[in-house]
């Protein structure tokens, strides 16, 4: 976009930009639909991981494309939060799955009001 | 290479007030795992954590504030994240006094995770770059779920896995919006990306839409519309003063970090900014009204209080930032304040149902008195600061609108006044059913605990003393 940044390597550009964004946000819009609709607590969370990755792919692509490394080290970050969310989501579905014998979050009713 | 090692070297010792906290958690983890489980030994780890918070305070106090960008611009120290900070502290004492004095016997970890979400936030009040802020607001997030979820009985569950997968989705959404402000600007720090904004030739469109999505993570600290749907969940299941900490603390990391990304992006965000107030207030005030528990009401409530908190960012004047600042201080008194008096009517009646405390006051007149003292200020009458905070931000509103601003402002201004007279209905009920409402026959002869009322009074006395003496915080202000 600015003509300032340094050339990227040409086997990046061979897929354009617009490539990327798109497909990041329909795995985006899966995730979304993912935690919308579905009712399975793991399943859930493998949606919101889903997004999770939409945003690495676009950090990813933006960063090549704009040759700057810091979106490359966010997605770091980012994938070990997600490691330590999905770590506390876990225990917390098990501890559910002890006490309820199922995982269905349509069962959790009880705090209603 | 030197001369970065040297500054970051420098950057650490700046943070004196953060490795203090630092300190105390991970003192506190080696207590909890080298004392034996008794009572005394979690009164001693009670007392550590309190200790750590008490030294903490006096050395923020001590520090020196410079703007200076720590850590090649990771983390600044402006007065308003010095500010925050010490709201932070303050609040997090308050509860460590709640759970004292009510008697909770709880496990050491629970310390360990109150701690860890005042050592987070002070570190999300200080970050200037979304990689800070993400790693920062994510430490308050995994420690809250946590703390919900600790007990481990069903419905703290049910809350706990609902609190997780919203504020997931919302962190999720919040970065979505912010790979796209670094894709349109090639920065992740803030100066950068204001920088990018003002010099570029950007589509105007594209990053409204993408400040709108970093704004969930915020929105979802602060439990504004439209990411509030946790909250009457999470408010009812949770243990008292646990609550009592997660409806403060994020709530003030929340307000400076939607601040600061509004700020970032040079935009006029007073239609987005007045919609979102304005769906706050009227989700939470309406479904506050028809609550038959005081807790989940007190969910609700908050959901409305954080539209007023957000109300002091139209226009993004320093003005109107003070007077969401002073609201932040106040909101805590109040709202601790009230969790406290639920909690002490609920060891009276051992429910939080309204039917049950009917007639509470008419035995305890003092009590009642204290009690009604928080919910005019959770109102915003007078002669409480609740009052002196709702008047301050909405004299923000007048003057962006008189001074030619949107007409959308006048809407905020007058769907303010008129939902602070709803909001009358639902705060008055606590005192209505403890005052007005014949007590049941077979009443328990408890009597209230001297030192509870003692800290009651205290919070009630700050709630008071704020709107004679609005200075006292004011002058902390930034």
């Amino acid at each position: 976009m600015e003509n300032q940044l340094p050339a990227m390597p040409d086997v990046i550009a061979q897929v354009p930009l617009n490539n990327y964004v798109l497909l990041a946000s329909i795995l985006f819009i899966i995730g979304i639909a993912g935690v919308l609709i579905r009712r399975n607590a793991i399943i859930m969370l493998m949606s919101i991981e889903l997004m999770l990755n939409a945003v690495n792919l676009l950090l990813v692509a933006f960063s090549s494309y704009r040759s700057d490394p810091n979106g490359q080290i966010f997605v770091f970050f980012i994938m070990a939060v997600a490691a330590a969310e999905v770590a506390v989501g876990l225990a917390i579905i098990v501890m559910i799955y002890r006490n309820i014998r199922s995982i269905d979050i349509s069962l959790l009713d009880k705090l209603r009001g | 290479m030197q001369q970065q090692l040297s500054h970051i070297l420098e950057s650490g010792s700046k943070l004196s007030v953060e490795l203090l906290l630092f300190a105390g958690l991970i003192s506190l983890i080696l207590l909890i795992s080298f004392l034996k489980k008794n009572e005394k030994a979690r009164n001693v780890i009670w007392l550590v954590s309190l200790i750590v918070t008490v030294v903490s305070f006096f050395a923020l106090t001590q520090t020196f504030v410079s703007d200076a960008l720590l850590f090649n611009g990771l983390i600044q120290n402006s007065s308003f994240s010095h500010f925050g900070k010490s709201l932070v502290l303050i609040s997090t004492a308050i509860i460590l006094l709640h759970i004292k004095v009510m008697k909770y016997d709880l496990e050491g970890e629970y310390y360990v995770l109150i701690l860890g979400i005042a050592f987070s936030l002070s570190f999300l009040l200080m970050s200037s770059h979304l990689l800070s802020m993400f790693v920062a607001m994510e430490a308050v997030s995994l420690s809250s779920y946590m703390l919900v979820a600790f007990r481990q009985k069903a419905h703290n569950l049910e809350a706990g896995i609902k609190y997780l997968i919203f504020g997931a989705t919302s962190t999720a959404l919040m970065l979505y919006g912010a790979s796209f402000l670094y894709g349109i600007t090639g920065s992740l720090s803030f100066a950068g990306i204001q920088q990018g904004l003002t010099s570029g030739t950007s589509d105007g469109n594209m990053v409204q839409i993408a400040l709108l999505m970093t704004l969930a993570g915020p929105l979802f600290k602060l439990s504004a519309a439209p990411f509030h749907i946790w909250a009457p969940d999470v408010y009812e299941a949770t243990p008292t003063p646990l609550i009592s900490y997660l409806a403060i603390a994020p709530k003030i990391g929340g307000l400076y970090i939607a601040f600061r990304l509004l700020e970032t992006v040079p935009y006029d965000h007073t239609i987005i900014l007045s919609i979102i107030i304005l769906l706050s207030i009227l989700i939470g005030n309406f479904s506050a009204l028809t609550q038959k528990n005081a807790k989940r009401m007190m969910g609700y409530s908050g959901i409305a209080q954080s539209g007023f908190l957000l109300v002091g960012l139209l226009g993004l004047e320093i003005t109107g930032l003070r007077a969401s600042g002073f609201y932040m201080a106040v909101y805590i008194f109040m709202t601790s304040g009230a969790f406290l008096l639920l909690d002490m009517v609920e060891k009276q009646t051992k429910s939080f149902q309204f039917s049950d405390m009917s007639g509470l006051s008419q035995k305890f007149v003092f009590f009642g008195i204290i009690g009604l003292i928080f919910m005019v200020g959770l109102t915003g009458l007078p002669p409480t600061a609740g009052f002196t905070a709702k008047f301050l931000v909405f004299t923000n509103v007048w003057e962006q609108y008189s001074g030619g601003g949107h007409k959308i402002l006048l809407w905020v201004l007058l769907f303010g006044l008129i939902n602070t007279a709803i909001s009358i209905y639902y705060y008055f009920k606590i005192p209505y059913f403890m005052f007005l409402k014949t007590p049941p026959e077979n009443k328990s002869e408890n009597s209230l605990n001297m030192t509870q009322l003692s800290l009651l009074t205290i919070l009630a006395f700050a709630v008071l003393a704020l709107f004679f003496a609005p200075q006292w915080v004011q002058n902390q202000l930034f």
